[in-house]
């Protein structure tokens, strides 16, 4: 029966052509599109789970969604919705104990506005202990300078983000420098410095994910306890509840001032620096971060001690979600979130729009079955004759199904191959030719500023299931009501 | 009831049409195509269906073919009771014991003269182990041979008509019935379509039914059964 099928599908020329035509152009955008957005959705994957996020994150329970970025968008008034975990030493312990769990770092997120030479940016801000969070996240790789060690203080930026604020002000960053970070809200506001220690590079680059700096957990800390004043956090703040009673505390800008005394050498110093450098000096000294009772005031320029951060976030986690998992969390007050839930709006936004592609396109492939529907009803119509001669001779109704079906399968999978081709041709079109893409939301949702399109085998076999199926489907309706007349009737139609 | 019987003595029957009854709607109107009609054809004959348009000629090829069911009678095909059969058997029968000639030819255009014969054994998925050899000695029989390749709108009526009778063959079939076979020829090119029915029922002693209004036709079959206004006529 293939080869009657073949036969007649090379000998209906103008309806083959047709047809694959059409399945050929639903084809071509179908892998392309969803090939496209399948890579973005696996570069973010990549880039998030070896470098930023982990398997899966454990968050204090929240009443609104929450991400490493913060409660929506990483800016500072948004940080202040994010809980602390209520037993981070115990979670960290108990996770760290279980069979699926690989590794566990602790994280503190917040945001800050950061000083470079000649640019001041917010940037999202990463509390991290060294030695873990880089165990966890190997894909985070050194460029320049070294990683934070443990106890250190120290802050690492992406080497793209520095190269390109250095092509921007013509002014050099050099490892070494202390860097302020300043996290304000309302009134009041924090200051830190931390030297840049090294410079790194995601495997992949983004312009979001360039922007954050790794800084040691303890500033972060410090800078993120003028956010433990609002009443709605507090509640959460845990084992830093202590820490915002006590006497050590600077509860607003007021506090900040009350032991300043500009020193000659801090006049000094600021030769060379702009106006918001030498307002952050004069404002220190400012208190250190706090791992429990350590009093809080030692000056901002100073090297920090080595604490390890007391609270957190969120836990890093590297291995598998199982049930077992989720209820040692549960217990102990935390929350699993996934991977792409960790990472925010980016990668949900990519999600969506993979979503919200296929939606479209299930409605495009509405769309394509009803033109390729009529095409194959009038076709079918006019081969009723045809399909009664058939019958009349002796085939069995299965077997005229059998090939009309077998036939337009044939099409469908003809249409297909050649919108295979034609994406094939456009991903190597895309990969000779280097097409960059300047909006950074489009950017970061087809997985970077390049333009590529690796065609993805899972979606081009998804893509032939499809079009076939489709293909068959289209000549079932005809089929059927030529196929119910009277062979006598339709032997007699012209 | 109208019965008739072709004559040819001694030859066991090879379809026996017994009260046959078909009745159609024509949008408002009811017709009775055939009113009790009851034959026997012997087996090996070349038997005509003559009457004027409209008598039930054509119905009763089609209900003596499986093509349609008749209301009410029985039809018996070589000894078996086909007239209740349903379609999947029908289609077997049709494909093993019957062939079919038709007025217009009913080729498939898109198939060559040789696929066209070819058909029938590819529907009944028959042994390829000599399939060609026999479809190309029933071209050559009706002497097409030199156009084993050519579609049916390459051909002429006739040629089209004899690649018919070479597709109806093809299954080695025990009754071949056709309805108007020459009516879309001209008379010599008709006359020659009769010829092969001749020769192919001696060869091979396959049965020939066949309907015709026209009286010149009607002389070359060795019997006939006369239909008027579907009831066999004395």
């Amino acid at each position: 029966m293939l080869s009657l099928a073949l036969r007649n599908v090379v000998r209906h020329g103008r309806h083959t052509a047709l047809l694959a035509a059409l399945f050929a152009l639903a084809s071509l955008l179908f892998i392309a599109g969803n090939s496209l957005l399948t890579h973005a959705n696996r570069t973010l994957r990549t880039l998030f789970v070896h470098t930023i996020t982990g398997d899966f994150v454990v968050a204090a329970p929240s009443d609104v969604p929450t991400s490493l970025f913060g409660a929506t968008t990483p800016s500072i008034g948004e940080l202040i919705t994010l809980p602390l975990l209520s037993r981070l030493p115990l979670l960290t312990a108990e996770l760290g104990a279980l069979p699926e769990v690989e590794r566990v770092t602790p994280l503190v997120s917040g945001a800050a506005v950061l000083d470079l030479p000649g640019r001041r940016l917010t940037v999202p801000i990463f509390g991290i202990e060294p030695a873990g969070y880089f165990a966890a996240l190997p894909g985070i790789e050194v460029v320049a300078g070294r990683a934070l060690q443990p106890g250190e203080s120290g802050i690492m930026l992406t080497e793209r983000l520095v190269r390109r604020i250095e092509a921007e002000t013509g002014r050099a960053v050099n490892l070494g420098d202390e860097l302020l970070l300043t996290a304000a809200q309302g009134q009041r506001f924090r200051i830190r410095s931390a030297a840049l220690v090294g410079l790194f590079r995601y495997p992949v680059s983004m312009d979001f994910s360039d922007e954050i700096a790794l800084v040691d957990a303890a500033t972060v800390l410090a800078l993120n306890e003028i956010q433990r004043f609002t009443p709605e956090t507090n509640a959460d703040a845990g084992g830093a509840a202590g820490a915002l009673s006590g006497p050590t505390t600077i509860a607003d800008v007021d506090d900040l001032f009350a032991d300043v005394g500009i020193s000659d050498d801090a006049v000094g110093e600021a030769n060379g620096l702009t106006v918001d450098d030498v307002l952050a000096r004069v404002m220190g000294p400012v208190p250190r971060p706090t791992s429990g009772d350590e009093p809080v005031g030692t000056s901002v320029l100073a090297p920090a001690d080595a604490p390890i951060p007391v609270d957190a976030h969120f836990l890093l986690v590297r291995g598998r979600v199982t049930p077992a998992v989720r209820d040692r969390v549960a217990t102990l007050g935390g929350e699993i979130l996934s991977w792409r839930q960790a990472a925010g709006q980016t990668a949900l936004l990519a999600l969506l729009l993979l979503i919200a592609f296929n939606g479209g396109f299930v409605i495009f492939l509405l769309a394509v079955s009803l033109a390729a529907a009529n095409i194959v009803l009038i076709s079918t119509y006019r081969r009723t004759r045809e399909i009664a001669t058939l019958r009349a001779v002796g085939a069995e109704l299965p077997l005229v199904r059998r090939i009309f079906v077998l036939e337009h399968a044939v099409i469908g999978a003809a249409g297909w191959l050649l919108g295979l081709g034609g994406t094939v041709v456009l991903s190597l079109l895309l990969a000779h030719r280097e097409i960059l893409v300047g909006n950074r939301l489009v950017a970061t949702v087809i997985g970077g500023h390049r333009l590529r399109l690796p065609v993805d085998a899972g979606t081009v076999a998804l893509c032939l299931l499809v079009v076939t199926a489709i293909a068959a489907g289209a000549v079932a309706v005809p089929l059927r009501q030529v196929i119910r007349k009277p062979i006598v009737e339709a032997i007699r139609e012209r | 009831m109208n019965t008739s019987t072709a004559d040819s003595p001694g030859l066991p029957p090879v379809v026996t049409v017994s009260s046959v009854h078909k009745r159609y709607r024509l949008g408002e109107r009811v017709v009775d195509a055939l009113r009790g009609v009851s034959l026997t054809i012997p087996a090996g004959t070349i038997c005509a269906i003559v009457g004027p348009s409209g008598s039930g000629k054509s119905t009763l090829l089609n209900v003596i073919g499986l093509l349609d069911t008749p209301d009410s009678g029985t039809i018996r095909l070589e000894e078996r009771d086909v007239a209740s059969l349903n379609p999947t058997e029908a289609a077997r029968v049709r494909r093993t014991r019957l062939g079919f000639i038709f007025q217009d030819f009913n080729l498939i255009p898109v198939l060559s003269a040789f696929e066209n014969v070819e058909l029938p054994l590819r529907v009944g998925q028959s042994a390829k182990a000599g399939r060609r050899e026999w479809v190309m000695s029933l071209l050559d029989a009706v002497g097409l041979a030199d156009h084993w390749s050519h579609r049916p709108g390459q051909l002429s009526g006739g040629q089209q008509q004899r690649v018919a009778i070479a597709r109806a063959l093809v299954n080695r079939p025990g009754i071949v019935l056709a309805d108007e076979p020459t009516a879309n020829l001209d008379s010599a090119t008709g006359h020659s379509i009769l010829e092969l029915m001749h020769r192919f029922n001696r060869e091979l002693g396959t049965t020939f039914v066949f309907s015709t209004h026209d009286p010149a036709v009607e002389e070359m079959a060795r019997s006939v059964v006369r239909l008027h206004d579907g009831v066999v006529a004395a």
